[in-house]
């Protein structure tokens, strides 16, 4: 069925209405599964980065103190 | 009507109801950031931010300080646009080059403003005009532009074409302070500003002045030495200090902005009577929206939720296999389904935990997955907080001496929304806490701790006040 086509005036059984309401559920359904999964990713890439930064701090740090102790 | 219909109507709605709320909160907040944007720029250029302790003065600040900056980067942005605009005879190709050429040799990568630059730009401005007046036959030097109200010389356009370059795309700084605060919108940290330089005639006089165009300059009261401590010398004062705050706009050609906050306004009052334009009262604590407390709390349950489940099937199955040590699986299924029977209101009502002290791996297993749920957790609630927004309620008063009166005549009442990352983690906030560190590592007193029953003489302390250079005699 083309897009164009598609009228809420159609809709006249309430079967025709579950039918366009339970594809708007799935639409969200998949929506929401796909933030998440975005989200999840964005939230173990920043875990990443503080890790990564924390250990080139105390990395640095390390070398600092290496110095100070052959000083 | 078909129940089944008004069941699938509902769960839409629970379904889209998350999403169309994000939306309208969202595109609220955004809404009013451009709101706030535009009331930052109707506000004077000399302004201080007053409020009791605790309430978000430092916060407002380094937020106002950032829309300040977003301000003069459209700012430098649009000029650039309509010089070019305005000259359509000449190639700014020629032009950028040269500029960069002589700025390569000027700023050598160093995150210091000279002395020498506003001589160097001059110059610069200078070697263009000759070099289109001789290579390309183009005279800037006597020419004017009319827009129609009033005229402006052609070299002027190239000057501030020149400096506004170099701001935007060499200094990339737009902070001048004291005390050291980092700046998101150029990724950089403040230039040193020192309050002596206000004193202008001193300045000229001493050749130390560094205070430079598209600035925004904050004073906080730890930094504020002319209006605490010294609100009564000088009041005959011929350092150019009144001078210059009574000619900022102009010296400054409307680019820079002075922010000072204070606690009491009355100190600046004795001696810089009303020469501040916006005076911002802050009469309520800061408040945070859009932080998404109750998704994060959704988020926590469902954690917690599936923790809870874990424990009470994969944990609970081990500890019953190591303890009894049955090699059957069903018995040992049936043991830990009288576990689970026994264990289940206790675990659901109560506050009871799993402890195996005697299952070393176990509860390490366990407890390794709960502290990295807590990771976890921490980084969602930073994340969601970060991309919250502060609200601040500001009223404008146009006198310093009305500030802190409840007469609505006196004041204009301004709402704030300023995003979290703007306001919150710039600044040091415990900048001089190294006195402390000095002062105890110093002293060579002890304090005990003091004894209920023991009390020692009055006058005998007296006498120990008295002889206290002789504590090493003995």
């Amino acid at each position: 069925m083309m897009i164009s086509n598609f009228n809420f005036i159609a809709l006249t059984s309430s079967q025709d209405w579950i039918n366009f309401l339970s594809g708007i559920i799935i639409s969200l359904f998949i929506t929401y599964i796909f933030i998440i999964i975005k989200f999840n990713n964005f939230i173990n890439y920043q875990i990443e980065i503080n890790d990564q930064y924390r250990n080139k701090m105390t990395s640095q740090y390390d070398k600092h103190d290496e110095k100070n102790d052959k000083l | 009507m078909d129940y089944k219909l008004i069941i699938t109507a509902i769960i839409t709605l629970i379904l889209a109801l998350p999403l169309l709320l994000t939306f309208v909160s969202r595109t609220f907040l955004n809404k009013m950031f451009e709101i706030a944007l535009h009331y930052a720029k109707k506000l004077g250029f000399l302004q201080s931010i007053n409020g009791v302790i605790r309430v978000g003065k430092t916060s407002a600040q380094s937020g106002l300080k950032h829309l300040y900056e977003i301000d003069i980067q459209q700012n430098l942005i649009k000029i650039i646009l309509q010089t070019k605009q305005v000259f359509n005879y000449i190639d700014f190709r020629i032009l950028d080059h040269m500029i960069e050429e002589r700025l390569k040799d000027i700023w050598k990568g160093e995150f210091k403003l000279g002395i020498s630059y506003q001589i160097e730009f001059d110059n610069l401005t200078q070697d263009i005009i000759n070099w289109f007046k001789e290579i390309e036959l183009k005279d800037l030097k006597s020419t004017i532009i009319f827009n129609f109200t009033s005229a402006k010389k052609s070299e002027k356009y190239i000057e501030d074409y020149v400096f506004a370059y170099f701001c935007l795309n060499y200094r990339k700084n737009y902070v001048l302070s004291k005390t050291p605060i980092y700046s998101h919108i150029t990724g950089s940290m403040s230039y040193q500003l020192d309050p002596e330089e206000f004193k202008i005639n001193d300045s000229y006089n001493m050749r130390k002045y560094a205070i430079y165009d598209y600035m925004v300059m904050l004073v906080d009261e730890y930094s504020d030495d002319f209006a605490a401590s010294a609100r009564y010398d000088d009041m005959k004062e011929t350092s150019g200090v009144k001078d210059y705050l009574r000619k900022f706009g102009q010296i400054h050609q409307e680019r820079n902005r002075l922010i000072t906050t204070k606690q009491d306004v009355k100190d600046e009052i004795k001696k810089l009577r009303n020469l501040t334009q916006s005076n911002l009262w802050i009469p309520i604590k800061v408040e945070q929206r859009g932080t998404s407390r109750m998704l994060f709390k959704f988020i926590k349950f469902i954690y917690s939720f599936w923790f809870r489940f874990y424990d009470l099937t994969i944990v609970l199955f081990r500890y019953i296999k190591q303890k009894h040590k049955i090699s059957n699986i069903l018995l040992n299924i049936l043991i830990y389904l009288l576990y689970l029977i026994l264990l289940l209101p206790i675990y659901l009502f109560t506050s009871f935990s799993f402890e195996f002290p005697e299952f070393k791996e176990i509860d390490y297993k366990r407890i390794n997955i709960k502290r990295h749920i807590e990771h976890r957790l921490l980084h969602i609630d930073w994340f969601l907080f970060s991309i919250g927004f502060n609200k601040y309620e500001m009223w404008n008063y146009a006198s310093e001496e009305d500030v802190k009166k409840r007469d609505p005549s006196t004041y204009e009442k301004l709402m704030f929304y300023i995003p979290i990352q703007y306001c919150f983690g710039t600044y040091d906030t415990h900048y001089w806490s190294m006195i402390q560190k000095e002062l105890l590592t110093h002293s060579q007193t002890v304090s005990n701790e003091s004894n209920w029953f023991n009390k020692e003489s009055y006058y005998k302390q007296e006498e120990d006040k008295g002889s206290e250079n002789d504590d090493f005699e003995f």
